[in-house]
């Protein structure tokens, strides 16, 4: 009986101190949870993604933790290809990250989706991150007059890319400045066997950052796409036909001529990257961000002795932007989502001290120190750049020294990407030889006044 | 008492069977239902969305892309009619012919594509057909057929055509596999009987053998009707519908519609739309399939 009776109050006790444990070890983790801050972070390229930038943020990030020790950085990011997917169905769902990439293409959706606030809000308390970012950089995130994100990059929007060492060997001199110049010299290099330019626009858009940013500021008087903005309503004449349709005869005698890869339709960018690559194609056309990809992934004989020379890209025979004329752009930027922003306190901070590093002069310093120069925040004149590749070095010298830059407009002024889509199947048919540049004008109005309807 | 328990059993019954239903209305029907709502909305993705009727689908019967997807459809479909159906049942009967060495073998070779996900497939072929490393460009050269040369997935006459073999060389295994399935349930005495008949070789194949595996067929052209009507995945890892929608169908271009142009309401319509060309294809089809089988009362 008493053995039975201690019994009980053996299980007692023991009831008692494993409830005692378990108060205990709930406060505990409380009081932990109480003072670490989760923040969900996406950007275009995935935790094991390999690039420049990419090296640059991981550096960054161990300062940022030091700095903040007490927030759980949980990263989700997917490569470019499938992030605006990603984004867009998390907007859907209303479960964006806490700290995001957002481009042209995204913007309008959420914007009204009211998911994201002006970027305004970020500088309140921060009026020297806000100085440091030029104003220019703002176009391709601004919607309803208003910008709504963080500049990431500073970048080119095309510039051309061509390998001395096949040059030479088919008698060619200097890369070519105009259209007529191409497509003068295209049988020598076909003649070869290269192709002219290697280019690869599976997604018609690409076309837009060579054509309608770069190119067709030269062929029209006013920036084509702000003319189309500013002048589009069913009854107003919406873009200059006569500067269109040159710029459209001169990309269709490009096609003739056989100056890009056949498949130009069918591959992708990095397709494109790598028949250059493989000594495939004499040139290549894209961004900033081709130097640095060709410096990671092109062999040292192709790399040495400065063998790939960088210029602007191709301008018609009677240009109204001087020689040395490019666009610039951002691409992408940061933005955060409204209901941080909304909760305020230590987590707005925290996320608001990512974003900056991301994109103030630490990030150019850092990212000098990883190989390219593609930063919101200029590079200070007298930066020594030596250490940088030649590519990166040329490329650098040729953005700081250009006597006319064109702001990146086709982003923020059309955020239907159908219609930006269409611009570029009209550019692949052309291209194709598949339509007349007269068909291609009166396809591109048809699409333009299918967007103003 | 008796009535008690069985009244018992059948609620169990209806309680179990009440699961995989509420499933069924979640998972399908509900979403159908919801896409069907979506479809009438102007509806792109934020928190603002109009009903506007059927203005979506007045302007999908004007739209030439989606004509153009259909039209890709239908052609898909009649290409990979005559390589799965036609082409697989004439494989299905040679690799049947028990005077074939290494049956086992081919048939082991012939389906293995069916193994492999369509992702994997559209790449590999995409390095077969590209010019970089061009694989089937170079086959021909060597073979001094450099006449026979083609951009096989960036001309835009002959894209979709190229996407069919690629399909019909992903998906022929398994109607191979039904077919020869079919044949070897064929009874011996019927092929014995037809052969003191004198009915050998072709004869036999055609009054013998086909009409005893009308069903299969009707099976395999069913199959091969909704697959070509689904395809996506082809299409997205090799041409993402071009060279210049070339080669675009309707999968890929309400796909493209919603996760691109983010223009959910429309994408819906053509997704609704989509379901109502494929039920009224195979309806079709398993209409006259029918009536053949009555009409030669098999």
């Amino acid at each position: 009986m008493r053995h039975q009776e201690r019994k009980v109050s053996m299980k007692r006790i023991s009831a008692l101190l494993l409830g005692l444990l378990m108060m205990v070890t709930t406060l505990g983790v409380q009081a932990i949870a109480a003072e670490s801050i989760d923040i969900n972070y996406m950007c275009i390229w995935a935790p094991d993604f390999v690039s420049p930038p990419q090296t640059a943020r991981k550096v960054l990030l161990e300062e940022y933790k030091k700095a903040w020790p007490n927030v759980n950085y949980i990263d989700n990011s997917v490569n470019n290809e499938d992030y605006i997917q990603k984004i867009t169905q998390l907007s859907i769902s209303d479960d964006l990250p806490d700290l995001f990439m957002v481009n042209g293409a995204l913007l309008s959706m959420l914007v009204d989706a009211e998911q994201i606030v002006p970027v305004s809000e970020y500088y309140k308390n921060r009026p020297e991150w806000q100085a440091m970012i030029p104003e220019e950089l703002y176009n391709d995130f601004t919607y309803k007059g208003v910008a709504w994100c963080v500049p990431y990059q500073r970048q080119a929007s095309t510039f051309l890319y061509w390998n001395k060492s096949i040059f030479k060997e088919c008698g060619v001199e200097a890369p070519p400045k105009t259209v007529s110049e191409l497509i003068e010299m295209a049988p020598k290099f076909l003649e070869k066997g290269y192709y002219p330019i290697g280019y690869g626009s599976v997604i018609p858009q690409q076309y837009n950052n060579c054509v309608l940013n770069t190119m067709m500021p030269c062929y029209v008087d006013d920036s084509f796409v702000v003319e189309m903005f500013d002048n589009r309503g069913p009854d107003k004449t919406f873009l200059d036909k006569e500067g269109v349709l040159r710029a459209y005869q001169d990309l269709y005698a490009m096609g003739a001529a056989k100056c890009f890869n056949p498949d130009i339709c069918t591959i992708t960018e990095n397709e494109a990257y790598m028949l250059f690559a493989q000594g495939k194609s004499a040139m290549t056309g894209y961004g900033g961000w081709a130097g640095e990809w060709m410096v990671l992934n092109c062999d040292e004989a192709m790399l040495a002795d400065g063998n790939i020379g960088v210029t602007y890209w191709l301008q018609p025979d009677e240009s109204t932007r001087p020689a040395d004329h490019y666009t610039v752009m951002a691409g992408w930027g940061w933005a955060t989502n409204k209901k941080v922003v909304e909760e305020g306190g230590e987590k707005l901070e925290a996320v608001l001290d990512l974003m900056q590093i991301y994109t103030d002069n630490r990030y150019t310093q850092v990212a000098i120190q990883n190989g390219f120069t593609r930063v919101p925040v200029p590079v200070p004149e007298g930066t020594d750049l030596s250490g940088l590749h030649q590519i990166v070095q040329d490329y650098t010298a040729l953005t700081d020294s250009a006597s006319s830059v064109t702001r990146d407009t086709w982003y923020n002024v059309f955020k239907s990407s159908d219609f930006v889509t269409k611009v570029g199947m009209i550019t692949q048919k052309l291209i194709l030889n598949e339509i007349t540049p007269e068909q291609g004008v009166q396809d591109l109005e048809t699409a333009y006044q299918e967007l103003v309807e | 008492m008796n009535g008690g328990i069985f009244t018992t059993k059948k609620r169990y019954i209806y309680l179990w069977l009440l699961i995989p239903v509420l499933f069924y209305i979640i998972f399908l029907i509900a979403p159908i239902i919801l896409s069907a709502f979506y479809s009438l909305t102007n509806w792109k993705g934020g928190k603002g969305m109009r009903f506007t009727g059927i203005t979506n689908y007045v302007k999908l019967s004007k739209d030439r892309d989606f004509l153009l997807s259909v039209q890709n459809n239908i052609w898909l479909m009649l290409l990979c009619l005559g390589g799965n159906t036609l082409l697989g049942y004439l494989l299905a009967l040679l690799l049947s012919a028990k005077y074939l060495s290494l049956r086992k073998l081919y048939r082991f070779v012939l389906f293995l594509p069916v193994i492999l996900s369509g992702v994997v497939v559209g790449y590999l072929w995409k390095m077969i057909y590209n010019e970089v490393p061009g694989l089937l460009n170079s086959l021909l050269n060597m073979m001094g057929l450099s006449g026979w040369t083609h951009l096989w997935l960036g001309d835009s006459k002959i894209a979709m055509t190229s996407i069919c073999v690629i399909r019909i060389w992903k998906v022929i295994g398994m109607h191979l596999v039904v077919y020869l399935a079919s044949l070897q349930n064929i009874s011996t005495d019927v092929m014995e009987a037809s052969e003191i008949d004198g009915a050998t070789g072709i004869k036999r194949a055609w009054y013998v053998i086909t009409p005893m595996m009308s069903g299969t067929l009707r099976v395999s052209l069913l199959l091969t009707i909704t697959d070509s009507l689904k395809i996506f995945d082809i299409i997205y890892t090799t041409t993402k519908g071009g060279p210049a929608n070339a080669s675009s169908v309707m999968s890929f271009l309400t796909y493209r519609t919603a996760f691109e142009f983010f223009n959910f309401g429309y994408a819906n319509a053509m997704a609704i739309a989509s379901v109502l060309i494929g039920t009224a294809i195979v309806a079709v089809v398993n209409f006259v399939a029918h009536k053949g089988e009555n009409q030669y009362g098999i």
